[in-house]
């Protein structure tokens, strides 16, 4: 009798404690204690700043409960960047009379801040070991919050060429790889310019076309052994910090070290991993093989003994049927391999020294895969 | 009053949690001459691929727990790599075929969905829900509590069971003892 009164109590106390954590754990009067103060504190210091004058900067460090992960300001008056935060997404809009919040786990915490501007629309910055730290700027009359260090900017994407809704659009994202600093953004900003906005038919179809980058660092496990790989289940899950439909991993390389030892570029499945010490051509060839399926337009018989034409659609036999109704198509030998023929002379899947262009066929090609685009 | 004041702050709870992030599975699947098989699933915060370019021979569907089609898109395994350099503008590469391969799907997530492919008449089906581990401790939880009971009800059916029995006299005869004196 007494085991069994000793199990009955064991076990009353320990649903009365999970029961006890669960309804008041949550919200333990320390943690909203401390999530009250962060606002109110914050609030006064913004509006300290913007008493000030204009130009004004202050830093401040406040303390949060442990598990807070990131705070994010928004403004309701400026435009939204809905893709720059996968966990504001959705959220910000519901929460009319607020223009801040807390994110901790699944849990949001809105904030109502006096003072506050934003300059990027959202603001997110991390916490760090229970505190986080801001710059504020005074305008003259209201105080804009800033990251001190870029690094605790809690981005998980950013737009850096946007036409529209990701659900209708042709969305590509760009990845890095042993990057550190800035030149991410400038080296995606190349590809897109230099690349992709300056190539038919990327060019004449850029309304159907959205770029992203992620800024965030990730290992993506890739190798360089002769040619870039990376895990593509630690790229995948990447990526979707981003709405993408085609990834470009841009593999950062000193171009000395290049010519030293040449690593090539390479692609696979929807991924191309691009050595950002070769030429922007070299990464719209490689998202032409991966977005419209092109074959290599130069020859090595060596590497290719086994190729079939068939599933390329710029590869055929000696009659080159597949593009007789394009115009300004003729019919070359070589192609991959020396039994097939391509539709011209040169392009960018065989020589973009002599062609920046991809020629009729391809841009067919391309063209109908991009229409599917809205 | 204070259940009032515990139901309030629980359903302040549960409006507070409703963040309306998308949330996708990260399916990692290896590919080989035997067929299909699912390596590992994640369950993120993200962006799925919208897959307009239906491009490839395979079928690759997601089936709620009512066994009906919520989601579906063709697809190939990637099994050609392709790798390139350029010297001068001249590109120059080659082309390495797969048999095998490791590649991953990104899809919508729905609550306790199957993935299946189809390869042609073959098709390949795998739960794609990761048990939660809230879901497995009180799994586990009920486990423990099941067999928590069954001890007590067996040692109570003992404890009856013995009193039940005839009075012991305390002493057990041993029939392979010898009685003493008889050495």
């Amino acid at each position: 009798m007494p085991v069994l009164i000793i199990l009955v109590a064991a076990v009353g106390i320990a649903i009365l404690g999970v029961g006890y954590y669960l309804v008041f754990g949550v919200g333990s009067v320390s943690e909203q204690g401390l999530r009250k103060n962060f606002e109110a504190s914050l609030d006064k210091k913004l509006l300290e700043t913007a008493k000030k004058s204009a130009g004004s900067v202050q830093e401040v460090l406040l303390a949060v409960p442990a598990d807070i992960e990131q705070v994010c300001f928004f403004s309701h008056d400026a435009e939204f960047d809905q893709y720059s935060s996968l966990k504001l997404d959705g959220v910000a809009e519901n929460l009319k009379s607020s223009n801040g919040v807390l994110f901790q786990g699944d849990k949001i915490y809105p904030l109502q801040l006096s003072s506050l501007e934003v300059q990027k629309n959202p603001e997110c910055i991390k916490a760090r070991n229970g505190k986080i730290t801001m710059r504020l700027e005074s305008t003259g009359s209201k105080a804009v919050v800033k990251p001190i260090d870029e690094k605790d900017a809690a981005i998980d994407c950013t737009t850096v060429y946007y036409s529209g809704d990701p659900n209708y659009k042709l969305d590509i994202v760009f990845l890095a790889d042993g990057y550190s600093g800035e030149k991410f953004a400038d080296d995606v900003n190349r590809y897109v310019l230099n690349a992709f906005l300056a190539t038919e038919p990327f060019k004449g179809n850029i309304g159907k076309l959205n770029f992203y980058r992620v800024d965030k660092e990730a290992a993506l496990g890739c190798t360089t052994d002769a040619y870039i790989i990376c895990d593509e289940f630690l790229v995948q899950q990447h990526a979707i910090n981003c709405p993408h439909d085609y990834i470009i991993v841009l593999h950062n390389r000193n171009k000395a070290v290049d010519i030293a030892k040449p690593l090539r570029s390479s692609s696979l499945g929807n991924v191309a991993y691009v050595n950002t010490a070769d030429d922007e051509f070299v990464a719209i060839h490689e998202f032409a093989h991966i977005f419209g399926k092109l074959a290599d337009e130069y020859i090595d018989d060596d590497f290719y003994a086994g190729f079939d034409a068939k599933g390329s659609p710029n590869c055929d036999d000696n009659k080159c049927r597949k593009w007789v109704s394009v115009a300004g198509a003729g019919c070359f030998p070589g192609c991959t391999t020396s039994s097939f023929f391509r539709s011209v002379d040169t392009s960018i899947m065989r020589d973009y020294s002599r062609s920046q262009q991809f020629g009729p066929v391809n841009e067919e090609v391309l063209e109908g895969g991009i229409e599917v685009y809205g | 009053m204070r259940l009032g004041a515990i139901l309030i702050f629980t359903a302040m709870l549960a409006l507070l949690s409703g963040a309306a992030e998308e949330k996708v599975y990260v399916v990692l699947l290896h590919y080989d001459s035997e067929g299909f098989t699912v390596r590992e699933v994640q369950v993120k915060d993200g962006y799925a691929p919208d897959r307009k370019m239906q491009q490839g021979s395979l079928k690759a569907e997601l089936i709620s727990e009512q066994s009906k089609v919520i989601y579906g898109f063709n697809f190939e395994v990637p099994l050609l790599l392709f790798t390139d350099t350029a010297q001068g503008g001249k590109m120059k590469g080659s082309v390495i075929k797969l048999n095998e391969t490791d590649f991953v799907l990104v899809v919508p997530f729905h609550e306790k969905a199957s993935l299946r492919i189809q390869d042609g008449e073959t098709s390949y089906v795998t739960p794609l829900s990761p048990e939660s581990l809230t879901r497995r401790l009180v799994r586990m939880g009920l486990w423990l509590a099941a067999g928590g009971v069954l001890f007590i009800g067996y040692m109570f059916v003992r404890k009856r069971f013995n009193e039940e029995e005839p009075p012991n006299t305390g002493r057990q005869e041993n029939p392979y003892q010898m009685p003493p004196g008889q050495y």
